[in-house]
């Protein structure tokens, strides 16, 4: 059986995940601040703020202890920040960059030591097409997804050689808590920049991750896939 | 303590040596130089032992602690080294 790790299982797409890869025979090992919102024989949760390296690093020791090495990391935990640059706190800014930034390098450098070992693993990392659109009101956001690109871009170079492919997903805005705040002229402006101009789903999401996890897909690395025909 | 922590490293060291088939690590003792001038670890091998240490720690000892820091990085002496030097830094680091 598979384990996967996947960071933000509480509540919208990562819960979602959580639950269709359950379905699918994985063990899924699942992380939030608050508590376990899925039961699961097969489901595991820990209380943990993504961007504590003490609590990050114990995580994924305790994870190998009891489940052995983590052979998929879907770094889904993130928070959106919509605003104008001139109108953005310093505070969230940090908030932003600790939960989507930080956490995604925290946990890619554990799991990855751990991977490592077995000379095999996937790691997947969320961007976002606000990145390639550069849209207005999202300079925070976008900028900490940017430097996810960065560090999917560079650490697919450094963890090759350990046999650890590591891709990110770039969705489009799907239909959760995260964009509730969003108004919907800026929504509509939004999917009118997509070619193919709808919201994304769950499923849109999966496929690609399934795409990135495929064994047929040995040969992938380093890449950022966009949905909806977004383009850099 | 000392000497569980050197056991901890020298079985770590085994391990890296059987993981990336290194028949110079099968059999290190207190004395081994890990890394820089003689040193028998290459930079990746010492990413792997740090790793491979930390867990053992965490299930041995029950601890959980980080051994590449800023301060590992930055010291003049490198915690990484020597079996000793290790053994030396993870003490001081568990003492704190």
């Amino acid at each position: 059986m598979k384990l996967m790790l996947i960071t933000g299982t509480r509540k919208g797409i990562g819960h979602s995940l959580a639950l269709l890869y359950l379905q699918a025979g994985f063990q899924v090992v699942g992380c939030s601040r608050g508590n376990a919102s899925i039961e699961h024989d097969n489901y595991v949760h820990y209380c943990v703020d993504v961007s504590d390296e003490k609590a990050v690093s114990y995580m994924v020791k305790d994870i190998k202890k009891h489940h052995g090495i983590i052979d998929v990391l879907l770094n889904n935990a993130g928070m959106a920040s919509m605003n104008h640059l001139l109108t953005t706190t310093m505070s969230k800014a940090k908030q932003v960059f600790e939960t989507n930034f930080f956490g995604t390098f925290l946990f890619s450098r554990e799991v990855a030591k751990q991977m490592m070992r077995k000379k095999q693993g996937v790691i997947i990392n969320y961007s976002t097409v606000a990145v390639a659109l550069n849209l207005e009101g999202e300079a925070v956001y976008a900028a900490s997804k940017s430097a996810i690109e960065s560090l999917t871009r560079i650490s697919a170079k450094e963890l090759g050689q350990f046999g650890i492919r590591v891709n990110a997903i770039g969705p489009t805005p799907v239909e959760t808590d995260l964009i509730r705040q969003v108004p919907k002229e800026k929504l509509d402006e939004l999917l009118n920049a997509q070619v193919i101009k709808r919201f994304g789903t769950v499923a849109d999401i999966k496929n690609v991750i399934d795409f990135f996890i495929s064994e047929k897909s040995h040969f992938i690395t380093g890449q950022v896939v966009y949905l909806g025909g977004v383009m850099r | 303590m000392n000497r569980k922590i050197t056991d901890i490293v020298l079985d770590a060291i085994k391990s890296v040596g059987e993981m990336e088939d290194k028949p110079e690590l099968l059999h290190p003792d207190e004395n081994l130089r890990l890394f820089g001038g003689d040193g028998v670890m290459d930079s990746l091998s010492i990413v792997m032992l740090i790793s491979e240490v930390e867990d053992q720690l965490l299930d041995t000892l029950d601890v959980s602690i980080t051994l590449a820091d800023d301060r590992a990085m930055s010291q003049k002496t490198s915690p990484f080294r020597s079996v000793k030097t290790l053994v030396h830094y993870i003490s001081k680091l568990l003492d704190e």
